[in-house]
């Protein structure tokens, strides 16, 4: 049987089998053992919520012990190990496993696949990550603390000069990776080979279009992060010297391997996080999406410019002025492929039929403040720029922009617009409202006013400022303590949509919204699409070719 | 062979292959940076 029946009707087959009804095996069992798409996915985005609070915490830590100048609350090297916890957790615990997460359950249904390639593995993928971030974490509890050397962790800060826990930080760092790639694996494997017959690439919905790309990001950068930490824990344990100048070895060269990593990091978080605006903004400006082709294009062009700009992260590293000057100009061209990306939703909205449900307030939230975060990027790759920018508050303010309301808001916008197909049910809108201009208006008090203090030179992972500093770090905390506080709302009209929302019935929860996800029975069946979808219908849906 | 059995055997390949890139972008990283 092993042999011969592969893991997809293994599953229908046991299910059938097990349950007469071809529904979920019950019990908490349900969630160790599943190898169904959507309950994976639901997995993912639990354990995503979960470490964003727990991130979102230190985060609150870090913007207590800066409420006032001098040491308040904690003791810098524990404020350190904020600044790195926060980060990796945002990274790798929040924003990646989201995105994971709404690929699980959207991308076979937006293709007409039954479920993911590989879904054993698709289990394996996630069940590494909960025992990652649990090490990783662990390790604050350890003699000499958890890694405080940001989340860079630049060498030799992580290797001569890093608590013993380093060691721990680096296998958690290669479970999360290893999960990351396997995720990737069956994403490009489902695209490729399970997508319906009738489906042509160019007929793809945004949102898979862009994670099919991420994937291929994904293959290519993940692997090199692995490097960076196997050669760290040979460097700290096995007596070699990559990035050891006693040696013969090169600090510098560590940052070159990260960032050659850390970039299409950047990508990685954001291209999904243009699909999703990609998809919800077609359906509530009752219009296609205003060029598609060029959509993809686009996508395809920053991931291939997202590997050739690592070093715009290093100009102060010292580097020859034709280095600087080749990766300042590569840098600021990935504004034109992402400035069509722009002017394509605007156009998309331009002389639609618009209206304002909440997973379009927060696609036009998005729109405005990624783009933002995007201008305050092209001014830090601006080389003469940069020197004065480099490693101050405007820098903390440029990356917040693009992954909090950028990234994280495409993921809320992406819950709000299909929790009621998967639920079932519909959310407060009155409650979410209150939701989406607490959490908008308290994200700009947090982190506009960071613009003027990196502009002004106060320095990013210091626990303590000087006094002219204090106005404005006032501001961002009291900001940042209503934007958390915002996430136990959000929090609250989830667990309520899922337990008490109003029913919703309709296939098209909204009713102008395109693509085969909308053709299933709300809420989404356990199993779907065992049959291919036909041509015709695929060709109806297509959210580019027509209302 | 059943339409799913056959897109699934695709699907082995595919991943096998990406998995194969994945551990060469690896070794490549450690080779290149012990030059």
């Amino acid at each position: 049987m092993a042999t011969t029946t592969t893991d997809i009707e293994a599953d229908i087959q046991n299910h059938a089998h097990d349950d007469h009804h071809h529904g979920p095996e019950p019990g908490l069992m349900r969630w160790v053992k599943t190898t169904n798409h959507k309950d994976i996915g639901y997995l993912y985005l639990w354990f995503a919520f979960i470490m964003l609070l727990i991130g979102g915490a230190m985060a609150m830590v870090i913007r207590a012990e800066l409420f006032m100048p001098g040491l308040q609350f904690v003791e810098p090297q524990f404020f350190n190990q904020m600044t790195t916890m926060h980060g990796l957790i945002m990274v790798f615990g929040a924003i990646m496993p989201a995105f994971v997460g709404l690929a699980n359950i959207q991308i076979p249904t937006m293709i007409g696949a039954p479920d993911m390639a590989l879904p054993r593995m698709n289990n394996w993928s996630f069940w590494i990550l909960p025992f990652a971030g649990a090490m990783l974490m662990s390790t604050m509890f350890m003699e000499g603390g958890g890694p405080a050397f940001g989340w860079t962790f630049y060498a030799p800060l992580s290797t001569t000069f890093a608590p013993q826990s380093t060691d721990y930080f680096i296998f958690a760092i290669h479970m999360l990776g290893f999960s990351s790639i396997m995720g990737a694996i069956n994403i490009i494997a489902t695209v490729m080979n399970m997508r319906a017959s009738g489906m042509k690439l160019m007929d793809m919905p945004l949102f898979v279009w862009t994670w099919f790309i991420t994937a291929f990001l994904l293959i290519a950068a993940m692997p090199v992060l692995a490097g960076a930490v196997t050669m760290m824990l040979t460097d700290r344990n096995f007596g070699t010297s990559f990035f050891d100048a006693a040696g013969g070895g090169d600090p510098v060269m560590f940052q070159h391997i990260f960032w050659f990593f850390g970039h299409p990091e950047v990508y990685i978080m954001i291209l999904p996080a243009f699909g999703i605006i990609s998809q919800i903004i077609p359906t509530f400006s009752r219009k296609p999406l205003f060029g598609y082709s060029s959509m993809v294009y686009a996508t395809g062009s920053i991931a291939v410019l997202s590997f050739v700009v690592w070093a715009h992260h290093m100009f102060l590293t010292g580097m020859p002025v034709a280095g600087q000057m080749y990766f300042m100009y590569a840098t600021i061209l990935i504004s034109v492929p992402t400035g069509v990306k722009v002017f394509n939703w605007v156009s998309t909205m331009w002389r639609g039929s618009l209206s304002f449900e909440i997973p379009m307030m927060w696609a036009v939230a998005f729109v405005i403040l990624f783009t933002i975060g995007g201008l305050s990027g092209l001014m830090l790759g601006i080389v003469p720029a940069d020197i004065q920018y480099h490693d101050t508050y405007f820098v903390v303010a440029h990356f917040h922009y693009v992954l909090v309301t950028g990234a994280l808001f495409s993921i809320i916008a992406g819950v709000y617009y299909w929790l009621p197909k998967w639920c079932g049910r519909m959310y407060n809108e009155k409650l979410a409202t209150i939701h989406f201009w607490w959490a908008v208006l308290s994200v700009n008090v947090l982190f506009f006013p960071m613009h003027f203090l990196g502009l002004a030179g106060m320095p990013r992972r210091i626990p303590d400022y000087s006094l002219q500093f204090a106005d404005f770090n006032l501001i961002a905390s009291v900001g940042g303590f209503v934007f958390g506080l915002s996430f136990l709302l959000l929090a609250y009209i989830i667990v309520d949509c899922i337990r008490n929302g109003r029913v919703v019935k309709e296939a098209r929860v909204w009713e102008s919204a395109k693509g085969l996800e909308w053709t299933l029975p709300t809420p989404a069946p356990y199993h779907t699409f065992n049959e291919e979808p036909p041509r015709e219908l695929i060709l109806k849906e297509s959210s580019h070719t027509g209302h | 062979m059943s339409e799913i059995q056959r897109k699934q055997r695709g699907a082995m390949v595919t991943a096998a292959v990406i998995a194969a890139v994945a551990i060469a972008i690896f070794s490549l990283t450690l080779i290149l940076s012990g030059k």
